[in-house]
């Protein structure tokens, strides 16, 4: 396990009187490709908010990059680092997807507007909608506003992506364009974190698999041994019943 | 009972020249209030949700303070108490630069701003999280996500409830005949006293206030539509 890109150190984060995590200590090398799986409430997306700093952990520290998350002077610069892509989207309603791209580039890391414009119609024009550049959210179908999220976040040229349940809320003949958008970045060799259900795309995609249950990491596995030969009972009970 | 009803005396002279005046006095103390209580309104909603625990104090005394003393109290305080807290040579400056219309004034901006504040502070819970979750990943600070994302697509939810807000500025603003501006209601009443056609002044007086009200009604109307969002249209709210 060489060249950590993000490494977790015992965090542990609590909720007022309510632990969410509990000494997480996982490593992710460049280039891995590693899915989070578990429960609902077993702590998967609080992690990937710990991983950027959105969510103050109390004990342990994630060093991202060779930087503390706990001791960051600078932890925008920090996120842009990390690219971040949620279940419901969550871009702006009040810009087109154009704005939506380049507003972090511009005010973040200073680009001039031509050059963050360009490189954004560059993105909307890999994954197939730049014919859709000037168009707002609501106007989108969720598979094609799943992909501008994606590449608001790709614009920052991050060292690492992290997807939160990126396909929970699409319908389902949408769920494949999106899935097919990570394999393409999986493909490329994008560092990726992926929270998600779909286990056939995980079991795919995925170098190591991580589970977790209660806010701990109760089982890891290198992609196809964890489904195959699912060492902990609680692992196989769970993949037994979401995979039916 | 018996009414010799004149109309003409609203504009007879020099009646129609200090009416207009009136008129005038009213708009300049709404509006310029107005202005004032939308940017201190929306900075001190915007700090009730903010990360540091002392602005957020801060702002919850200013909102908790101004809001909850009548307008006619502030306004008497700044008028007569405020004054003489401060050394003659300033005081009699003050009354020079026309201390009844700026007292008049700051209390307006006060007031409405507080509760501009507590509209914001609910538009802001409005907007869910999550957005500002999305936009602080990109690197934005805090402050950014507020400045473009947060404050943008609230102010789009809160537009009808400032509307009402914006239409209580005008009527809010015939206090300041208490401490002698001469806006549009100590002009009517002044007419009555002097003319005993109380009617007409009062006809007057009300005319204006409806005309104001229905003209900001009507403007605030047309900035909801330009500030549309396309995709979004009737569902008001953001995402």
């Amino acid at each position: 396990m060489h060249d950590p890109i993000v490494e977790y150190r015992q965090v542990g984060l609590f909720y007022g009187g309510y632990q969410a995590l509990a000494d997480v200590s996982e490593t992710i090398a460049r280039g891995e490709r590693v899915v989070v799986c578990g429960p609902s409430g077993s702590g998967k997306s609080s992690l990937l908010r710990c991983t950027n700093g959105l969510e103050a952990f109390q004990t342990g520290d994630v060093v991202v990059d060779g930087t503390s998350v706990r001791n960051c002077g600078n932890l925008p610069l920090l996120r842009t680092k990390v690219g971040m892509v949620f279940q419901q989207f969550d871009l702006y309603p009040h810009m087109n997807c154009l704005q939506n791209l380049t507003l972090a580039p511009i005010r973040v890391l200073r680009w001039s507007r031509q050059e963050a414009e360009k490189k954004a119609r560059a993105l909307l024009d890999r994954f197939g909608i730049l014919d859709q550049a000037n168009k707002y959210p609501a106007e989108l179908s969720g598979g094609q506003q799943q992909r501008v999220a994606i590449c608001r976040s790709l614009i920052l040229e991050p060292k690492v992506m992290m997807f939160d349940e990126p396909t929970s809320a699409l319908d389902p003949e949408m769920i494949g364009e999106v899935l097919q958008v990570l394999k393409d970045l999986a493909r490329d060799g994008m560092t990726m974190l992926i929270v998600t259900h779909e286990m056939r795309f995980a079991r795919e995609v995925a170098n190591k698999i991580v589970f977790m249950e209660a806010g701990r990491v109760v089982d890891r596995g290198s992609g196809r041994s964890f489904f195959e030969n699912p060492g902990n009972p609680r692992t196989a009970q769970f993949l037994k019943k979401i995979l039916g | 009972m018996h009414f010799e009803m004149d109309w003409a005396v609203l504009w007879r002279p020099p009646n129609g020249d200090l009416a207009l005046n009136a008129v005038f006095t009213t708009l300049k103390l709404s509006l310029v209030s107005w202005v004032f209580a939308l940017i201190l309104g929306t900075l001190a909603g915007v700090a009730r949700d903010s990360p540091h625990r002392a602005v957020r104090l801060l702002a919850t005394c200013y909102v908790e303070v101004f809001r909850n003393i009548p307008l006619l109290v502030q306004l008497f305080f700044a008028y007569y108490v405020l004054p003489r807290l401060l050394p003659i040579e300033l005081r009699r400056e003050l009354f020079a630069l026309g201390w009844e219309a700026i007292s008049a004034i700051l209390t307006l901006s006060l007031y409405t701003s507080a509760k501009v504040a507590e509209h914001v502070r609910a538009g802001a819970n409005a907007v869910d999280r999550q957005v500002r979750w999305g936009a602080m990943s990109t690197g934005l600070t805090w402050w950014q996500a507020q400045r473009f994302v947060i404050v943008p697509l609230f102010l789009r939810v809160i537009v009808p409830s400032l509307t009402s807000e914006f239409v209580t500025v005008f009527k809010s603003s015939s206090v300041a005949m208490t401490v002698g501006v001469v806006e549009t209601s100590y002009f009517t009443q002044e007419l009555g006293l002097q003319t005993f056609h109380w009617i007409e002044a009062n006809s007057l007086g009300t005319a204006v206030y409806l005309v104001c009200a229905w003209s900001v009604a009507g403007l605030m109307a047309l900035i909801e539509r330009w500030a549309r969002v396309p995709g979004l249209l009737r569902r008001g709210a953001a995402g």
